[in-house]
């Protein structure tokens, strides 16, 4: 069965009545429907099951499916994931949750070494359908251990498959999309977007990866946002563009697949690129993209790629110092004024 | 219960298949027509064969870098192995893989793997599905001394022990990881206490009595199998040679030590101890053996003339399903 | 950008002429109208002047050379972008980007950088974005024509544009309309030889006639009779009847025509448009009007296809709407005459006494290659006999 995408839904088509439900609300959403359809999906990570996880990402799934689906665990992130590779082997559809995408480096060399590795080198005989699931990014000087953002090396794995859900309707239709697909996904949400809210269709519908997004037309640069990057590249483009300044947003929405084309006829059309990341910039998903677009659309450039990123330090605590490590809407819109600006 | 004639038989046959094996992939390694590099399980055949004959075919195993025993005691054919050995396209990891990453999963065998502990946390995840399936089967993680200091380890044996998980924690403790003898490794060199610290059962038995470590594992697995959770065994053995080819084995051990070991023999224990004791002829052992080297022959055969795949296929399968959906 | 200066035509018989000296050195900068170079022919001695503001280039001809009519002599660069080449046999020339400093004597052009920069025959290539570079290969966009870039040195898509909307060929409706006026014009000058006639007219039969027709075509048709109007149907009937100047030059040779196609010179704010009445011998005095109104719409509002620009006769060109007496218009490239037209007012007028009558001035401009003074004045006289007699012409004919 391939996943039935309805091409008619699409965020800026929903009707104005749609109901409005937060990020969080929209992923259990997801994980609901799913479980109740698919009993080889089994979730656990630390504080999942009765508590409802750290930012309710699980709420009433314990209560719905029980200990047996739904496990607490103790903090062994290394162990959830191997455990989690293991359950996936032996057919089960196993959801790990990080919680916090920080530590997921406890687990990176199970993800890495045994996940992404499994399907090709067993020739395909093995398929490991695992979902690792961590919210990424800063909130509130969540300091130094709690504040990373980490997909640039996934991106970086040939055999995982990465998703960047920004609103409501993109996580639920992107979770259950996950949870259709065979390989391993790692799903990257943001602390900060929890409690954001939008619409969300009550009919079932599925966003497949490798399609992005364009949340804001534009003609005279392209910009690419990831995760929470998106709320933020939004305001700085309303702000741009009383300056005259018009900018096109693009929400990839997935970096494994990634939507290339989107990317691509955007830059033919406007010549320039900016990219808004929350990771560092130094090997960062913002430099691959800057790479497919210097290699692939070269001649369509009228001026350098700009990539605004969080500046190259550990996350500082203090919110003065977070706040200004990590891209605002006054560094975006600054930094794209004085690329573009005097050009137009 | 006393094992039967036709038990022993079928134990000397898995662990003389399991050397005539090894010896040949050592040859043909120092021959120089291999790739890559292995190790060779020449001395353990016990652990592999008194386990592995206790399983169903769908029950799981999870190897180790040292994996050949384990995948042919589980029931990989000859033919496969040594044609993965060799990268060749009839391999059972369809040349991929190699010696540490031998797949099959019409009989559970969860792979042979290149890090050494996460065996132990894969073997636990099957079990958790099975578990979770309630379908009966049980897992069996093997590693050796060298990954019991690994938070792997502790994490694995702690996440079944708690849910109850329905695994055999099988440590094959040869007495060196690498070159690193094991009393220099950690303070408790007691390998089955320390299933004591997660209060499930543990045991310390003598690898190289094929006949104990088929009675435990039995004893194990029923456990296991009806939900009583988990069991730590702690197989003591030896391997005759080096931690890989070309590793002499004899810079950090003593030739007496080998020479020791190698008069404990699992396989001559066994074939000594039968005919003694169950009445069962040399020239029977003799004949098994014998059908055993014809098997290796074949295999050899066989996978020397495996052609190695094309290399148009090279980026198959990095992900499942054309899209990845299949469900 | 820049252009080439060419041996002109000046007379009818001239087939070459001699250069007899150069003005001008190269690098001297040259003005509009200021003289650039002497020649003589077989018939006279003449200087020719420059037709724009630039730079003396290459000379290719030297003073005491004897080249044919049309040979290029030499180029004129540093022409800034609002000036077109002036004709379409322009060849590719090496441009001079135009914000050069006045070059001393028989120096090449130097680059824009500083003295102390090498200076060689090659330009600088100043830095242009992927974008512009690949935009100038499709456009044809000469990348050292582009004046610097906005952002310091660096060429991006914008400037591109701006250089390719100004040097778009004159066929397409954007391009400035006194490039094109200055073109055509420059080598209808340059290339026709003209010679022109005039003669008063008595104009009071033309008025009385104007009165009466214009009520009556008012009344069956609903438009606005203009004189202009009927001296439209007049000059094409003239045509109709003098096969002798409904002819052009075409290909070294007299072309007669049959239709009798008029151009009517039309004033709009980008300049002077001349719309082409086709057949205008055939069209009753409604038809006429009609057309004329549209096509004067057409050429107001910019919209007039080129179908209906090309080709012609002849041109009518009135400017009696003002308190012009007489004037002498420049035939239309392709056209072989013209005819000007002033105001109709009372003068005096001497029949056997003098007396008052309302009067028109008209100028009849004609290609000599086409037709002789005596063939012109039997067409204008043919024309005045029309007027003065306008019921019986127009009744005939309405």
């Amino acid at each position: 069965m391939t996943v039935t995408r309805v091409a008619s839904i699409s965020e800026v088509d929903l009707p104005a009545s749609a109901r409005v439900i937060s990020y969080a609300e929209a992923g259990v959403e997801a994980l609901r429907e799913e479980m109740r359809r698919d009993p080889s999906i089994i979730y656990m990570g630390q504080g999942i099951g009765p508590r409802g996880g750290n930012f309710q990402q699980s709420r009433g799934l314990w209560a719905e499916f029980g200990e047996q689906r739904v496990r607490d665990t103790p903090i062994a992130e290394r162990g959830q994931a191997g455990l989690g590779i293991g359950a996936a082997l032996a057919g089960s559809h196993p959801i790990v949750d990080i919680v916090f995408l920080d530590f997921v480096l406890e687990a990176i060399s199970e993800i890495i070494q045994q996940a992404s590795t499994i399907h090709y080198v067993s020739n395909g005989k093995f398929k490991v359908p695992v979902v690792i699931r961590a919210a990424g990014g800063g909130l509130r000087s969540s300091g130094p251990h709690h504040s990373h953002t980490f997909y640039s090396f996934f991106m970086h794995i040939p055999g995982l498959k990465v998703a960047l859900p920004a609103t409501p309707f993109d996580v639920k239709g992107l979770l259950k999309t996950t949870l259709r697909d065979e390989n391993p996904v790692i799903f990257i949400e943001h602390k900060g977007l929890y409690n954001t809210k939008g619409r969300v269709p009550e009919d079932e519908y599925f966003i497949p990866f490798g399609e992005a997004v364009v949340r804001r037309p534009g003609e005279h640069i392209t910009l690419i946002a990831l995760s929470l990057m998106v709320n933020k590249a939004m305001r700085a483009a309303a702000i741009l563009e009383e300056q005259g300044i018009s900018v096109e947003v693009i929400d990839p929405r997935t970096l494994v697949p990634f939507d290339k084309e989107t990317v691509l006829s955007s830059v033919a059309k406007t010549g320039r690129v900016v990219i808004v990341d929350e990771a560092y910039a130094s090997c960062g998903v913002s430099a691959e993209i800057a790479a497919i677009v210097a290699s692939e659309a070269l001649y369509e450039l009228d001026a350098p790629v700009l990539r605004i990123c969080t500046l190259p330090a550990p996350h500082a605590f203090s919110p003065s110092l977070d706040n200004y490590l990590i891209p605002s809407v006054e560094r975006i819109v600054s930094e794209v004024t004085a690329l573009v600006g005097s050009d137009l | 219960m006393r094992p039967s004639a036709d038990l022993i038989k079928s134990l000397y046959r898995g662990m003389v298949e399991i050397r005539a094996f090894e010896l040949k992939a050592r040859e043909i390694f120092r021959s120089g027509r291999m790739p890559g590099f292995i190790h060779v399980y020449v001395g353990e055949e016990a652990v592999a064969v008194g386990v592995c004959s206790q399983l169903h075919t769908d029950d799981y195993v999870a190897s180790t870098h040292r994996g050949h025993g384990h995948a042919l005691a589980k029931g990989i054919s000859a033919r496969k192995v040594m044609a993965e050995l060799m990268g060749a396209v009839d391999g059972c990891s369809g040349g991929r893989g190699g010696t540490m990453h031998l797949y099959d999963p019409t009989i559970g065998f969860l792979g042979s793997n290149g890090v050494v502990p996460p065996g132990i946390l894969i073997g636990t995840g099957a079990a958790l599905s099975a578990k979770v399936r309630a379908s009966g089967q049980v897992a069996v993680a093997f590693f050796g001394d060298g990954a019991v200091n690994n938070g792997a380890f502790h994490e694995g044996l702690n996440f079944a022990a708690t849910w109850n998980l329905p695994i055999l924690f099988v440590c094959e403790n040869n007495l060196y990881a690498t070159e690193m003898p094991f009393e220099l490794a950690t303070k408790n060199t007691n390998v089955s206490s320390r299933a004591a610290a997660y209060k499930i059962p543990g045991i310390q038995i003598d690898g190289n009595n094929v006949l104990e470590v088929y009675e435990k594992t039995g004893e194990a697995v029923e456990q296991a199998r009806r939900g009583d959770g988990p069991t730590l065994i702690e197989c003591l053995t030896y391997r005759w040679f080096g931690h890989h080819e070309g590793d002499p084995g004899v810079s950090y051990r003593t030739k007496e030590e080998v020479a020791i070991w190698k008069a404990n023999d699992p396989v001559t224990r066994l074939r000594d101890r039968a005919i003694a004791d169950w009445g069962l002829t040399t020239a029977e052992f003799d004949s098994i053996d014998s059908e055993a080297n014809d098997v290796i022959e074949d295999a050899t055969e066989y996978a020397l003339k495996s052609p190695q795949p094309d290399i148009r296929t090279a980026l198959d399968h990095v992900y499942a399903g054309e899209d990845g959906y299949s469900k | 950008m820049s252009i080439s200066v060419v041996m002109p035509q000046l007379g009818l018989t001239m087939e070459e002429g001699t250069l007899t000296g150069w003005l001008k050195k190269t690098g001297d900068p040259v003005k509009k109208d200021e003289p650039l170079f002497t020649l003589s022919t077989d018939k006279a001695e003449m200087e020719v002047e420059s037709v724009v503001d630039g730079i003396l280039g290459k000379i290719v001809v030297q003073a005491g050379e004897v080249v044919p009519v049309g040979t290029i002599l030499a180029y004129i660069e540093g022409i800034s972008e609002n000036v077109p080449a002036t004709s379409n046999k322009q060849p590719a020339v090496e441009a001079v980007p135009p914000n050069t400093p006045k070059p001393e004597v028989a120096r090449p052009p130097r680059a824009v950088n500083a003295p102390t920069d090498t200076v060689t025959q090659e330009r600088v290539t100043r830095s242009a974005s992927p974008r512009a570079k690949r935009l100038a290969k499709e456009l044809n966009v000469d990348l050292d024509s582009v004046n610097t870039g906005i952002r310091t040195g660096t060429i991006s898509e914008k400037d591109i544009h701006r250089v390719a909307t100004s040097t778009r060929p004159s066929s397409t409706p954007s391009s400035t309309h006194r490039q094109l006026i200055a073109e055509r014009l420059t080598r209808s000058v340059q290339t026709i030889p003209t010679f022109s006639l005039s003669v008063e007219v008595n104009a009071e039969k033309l008025l009385i006639s104007y009165e009466s027709l214009k009520e009556k075509i008012l009344k069956a048709s609903g438009v606005k009779l203009t004189v202009t109007d009927l001296l439209l149907k007049v000059f094409a009937l003239a045509l109709k009847t003098s096969p002798a100047l409904n002819a052009i030059w075409s290909e070294n040779s007299v072309r007669n025509l049959t239709p009798v196609d008029i151009g009517l010179a039309v004033d709009t704010p980008k300049g002077v448009i001349v719309p082409i009445l086709r057949n205008a011998d055939t069209l009753d005095i409604p038809s006429l009007v009609i057309q004329r109104l549209e096509l004067a719409d057409k050429a107001r509002g910019g919209q007039l296809s080129l179908t209906q620009l090309e080709g012609g006769v002849a041109t009518l060109s009135n400017l009696g709407m003002y308190r012009i007496d007489r004037f002498q218009a420049i035939i239309s490239p392709g056209q072989s005459s013209i005819l000007a037209v002033g105001q109709i007012r009372k003068r005096p007028w001497v029949a056997d006494t003098l007396v008052i009558k309302p009067t028109v001035m008209l100028n009849l401009s004609v290609d000599h290659r086409v037709a002789d003074g005596a063939a012109a004045a039997v067409f204008l006289d043919k024309i005045v006999e029309m007027i003065e007699n306008l019921d019986r012409a127009i009744w005939a004919n309405a």
